[in-house]
């Protein structure tokens, strides 16, 4: 049964890739021949701009030129940059120094707002409709309704420029290596404090609201009075049997709160002048670089796809009732 | 009451006269006030109307979008101020909030209290427009989906799994890096690429109301589809469209400002509040407080404002149901 779930979940989400993959495949297409024109400039002739076709497989039919860039794909082989200043060398070697370190980001940001909001979710679920629950929720909803952009300009504006605690800015990196973010970290830690607390914020506001429901749906269920009535100390229903059973949906919702956390992060590192994927993606914008723009957007949707993979996968072997019946 | 009277017709609206059925019902009320007949009408709405009113921070919340409004489509006919001459506004780049400017001016020399209602109006039109384009397609989208059913359902529904787990702001960025960013294609850009979620929600209203007994009675009758979605399936999804239709502007707006503020934003001669948000925090550093303080305050209260509305509504279309 298990194994049964897991291949079904596997396979879904392969076939999202394949439809994001087309989606990076048909969104240049759409342009069409245009792209030479770009690429080339306003006064390339029209001799150039067939032979940069030709060149570049763009004047096959439409089903041939995704045949080929599919099989690109799989070898790994994302395309070449457009951009003037890493003309022609491939799109793999452009992202791949960018990737860790907006991934580690956004990783080390999700277990904070993890922790943060179930501990003040679960809270405000046992201190329901208190003084607490109240003023968090207010609290919980205005940092919801804070853009990434306006959070981090506040976190700068107060605790750099006025009362210099942290730097306004994170120093160039100077490795290149998956785990050399991490270093970068555990190095300047001060430099970090203020990106990752707008990544956290940036999370805590649906989580917490989703671990006060759970744990107040929970809380009413049949087991929990049972619980009860066979003497459990209170301390023992709350974390023996709520808790576990409360927490586990929260699994979900953290694979599904990648994609806005993936955006936060752009801005963020545009903030804070961290070079990772998010900078990459607004330079590569500015100059339309869009082999680029297509790769990382690729790549970006992989860490999300497999994100929910992964949290689909461990909730669904920490809960019997999923991988049995495939859902709740 | 009257009805046409064409048999089929007249069925059909006895049938639209079935109890549980409500907004159908009012849609019906609403085409006899039409007609003259004023008795017992506006139920819902007035029963609506009610609950949000009792919700004080709500109404402040309206009434804060409706002043932000007013400010930027009204304000330039009382309060005049030079926004687009570049070359007599660079006399005076960078003033302090004093006489003749009472907000300062910016990094070109236009006064922001100006700036402000200039910059407003293209990202209220801007992100109004997003949204219509936005909530027309994903409520189109997915009423459609949710009706038809079967591999059709399953197939549309597998391509908005595809496009949700791109983070919608990279999305953003591939459409622009493609196509650019005039003020058109903003509004489409904008508008194609936030309704994934909508359609989702409206799909799973769709199938839940397909089925029931009214949808059923019209089809036995010899309704059409078009009939049971147009006068018994949207009727009755009003109050998740206007929750949607709040998060969406919501949604647009804070997408246009962050573009803006990425450098993305509509280009001059024209701006947008994120853009004067980027060029106000670059010149924080050297004291111009006056170039981010009011862009950002004015803007940080409409979301919320549209935050605390959308959820109002929520509840408010909650309680109504529980009070049935």
């Amino acid at each position: 049964m298990m194994i049964g779930y897991f291949f079904r979940r596997i396979l879904q989400g392969i076939l999202v890739l394949i439809g994001v993959s087309f989606m990076t495949f048909l969104l240049p297409s759409l342009m069409g021949g245009n792209i030479a024109r770009f690429v080339l400039g306003p006064h390339a002739t029209p001799q150039a701009l067939k032979e940069f076709l030709h060149s570049h497989g763009l004047d096959l039919p439409f089903y041939l030129q995704y045949y080929h860039y599919m099989l690109n794909l799989f070898h790994g082989n994302l395309g070449f940059s457009t951009n003037p200043g890493t003309l022609d060398v491939s799109v793999w070697t452009v992202i791949y120094p960018y990737l860790p370190r907006t991934l580690w980001l956004v990783i080390i940001s999700l277990l904070f707002s993890t922790v943060i909001s179930v501990v003040i979710g679960l809270f405000q679920g046992i201190k329901r409709n208190s003084f607490f629950d109240h003023s968090m929720t207010f609290l919980i909803f205005l940092l919801y309704s804070f853009p990434a952009f306006l959070f981090s300009l506040v976190t700068i504006i107060v605790f750099s420029l006025t009362l210099h605690w942290f730097p306004p800015s994170i120093d160039q990196p100077t490795a290149n290596g998956f785990f050399s973010p991490l270093v970068q970290m555990w190095n300047y830690p001060g430099q970090f404090v203020l990106p990752l607390a707008t990544l956290t914020v940036l999370g805590i506001g649906g989580l917490t609201r989703f671990m006060r429901g759970s744990i107040l749906e929970t809380m009413v269920q049949d087991y929990v009075r049972t619980a009860r009535a066979k003497g459990c100390s209170p301390n023992r229903v709350l974390f023996r049997h709520a808790f576990r059973n409360a927490v586990l949906p929260v699994i979900t919702i953290l694979g599904l709160s990648l994609p806005a956390l993936f955006g936060g992060a752009l801005i963020t590192e545009r903030i804070f002048n961290y070079p990772g994927m998010g900078q990459l993606t607004v330079a590569s914008t500015n100059v339309r670089d869009v082999p680029v723009v297509m790769g990382l957007t690729l790549m970006v949707t992989v860490a999300t796809v497999l994100g929910n993979l992964f949290a689909d996968l461990g909730i669904a072997i920490a809960d019997p009732r999923i991988r049995l019946t495939g859902k709740r | 009451m009257t009805f046409p009277t064409d048999w089929e017709a007249e069925k059909m609206a006895v049938l639209d006269n079935q109890p549980g059925h409500e907004a159908a019902l009012d849609a019906l009320h609403q085409a006899a006030n039409a007609a003259g007949d004023v008795h017992g009408t506006e139920r819902m709405w007035q029963q609506m109307l009610r609950l949000f009113v009792s919700n004080k921070l709500a109404v402040a919340s309206l009434v804060y979008v409706i002043a932000v409004v007013l400010f930027c489509f009204v304000g330039p006919f009382f309060y005049h101020s030079n926004q687009t001459d570049a070359s007599a506004s660079i006399f005076h780049v960078n003033l302090p909030p004093q006489k003749g400017f009472p907000l300062g001016t910016d990094y070109m020399g236009f006064d922001i209290l100006g700036r402000l209602m200039f910059a407003g109006q293209s990202s209220l039109e801007l992100g109004f427009l997003a949204a219509i384009i936005s909530l027309v397609v994903g409520v189109g989208y997915g009423v459609f989906s949710g009706y038809v059913g079967g591999w059709i359902d399953s197939l549309l529904m597998r391509f908005v799994d595809v496009m949700l787990s791109i983070p919608g702001l990279f999305l953003l960025l591939a459409t622009i890096s493609l196509f650019g960013r005039s003020k058109v294609l903003l509004i489409l850009v904008l508008g194609l690429t936030g309704w994934f979620g909508d359609a989702r929600l409206l799909r799973g209203e769709a199938i839940a109301l397909r089925d029931r007994e009214f949808a059923q009675a019209v089809r036995a009758m010899g309704g059409g589809s078009g009939r049971i979605i147009w006068r018994h399936i949207l009727p009755n999804t009003v109050s998740t469209m206007m929750t949607v239709s709040t998060f969406a502007l919501a949604g647009s707006i804070l997408a246009l400002t962050s573009l803006g503020f990425l450098g993305l934003g509509i280009p001059l001669p024209e701006t947008d509040w994120g853009t004067m948000i980027q060029f106000g925090s670059d010149n924080f550093q050297i004291g111009c407080w006056w170039q981010v303080y009011p862009v950002c305050g004015l803007f940080l209260v409409l979301i919320i404002s549209f935050n605390y509305i959308g959820d109002a509504m929520r509840d408010m279309f909650e309680v109504r149901l529980r009070e049935r």
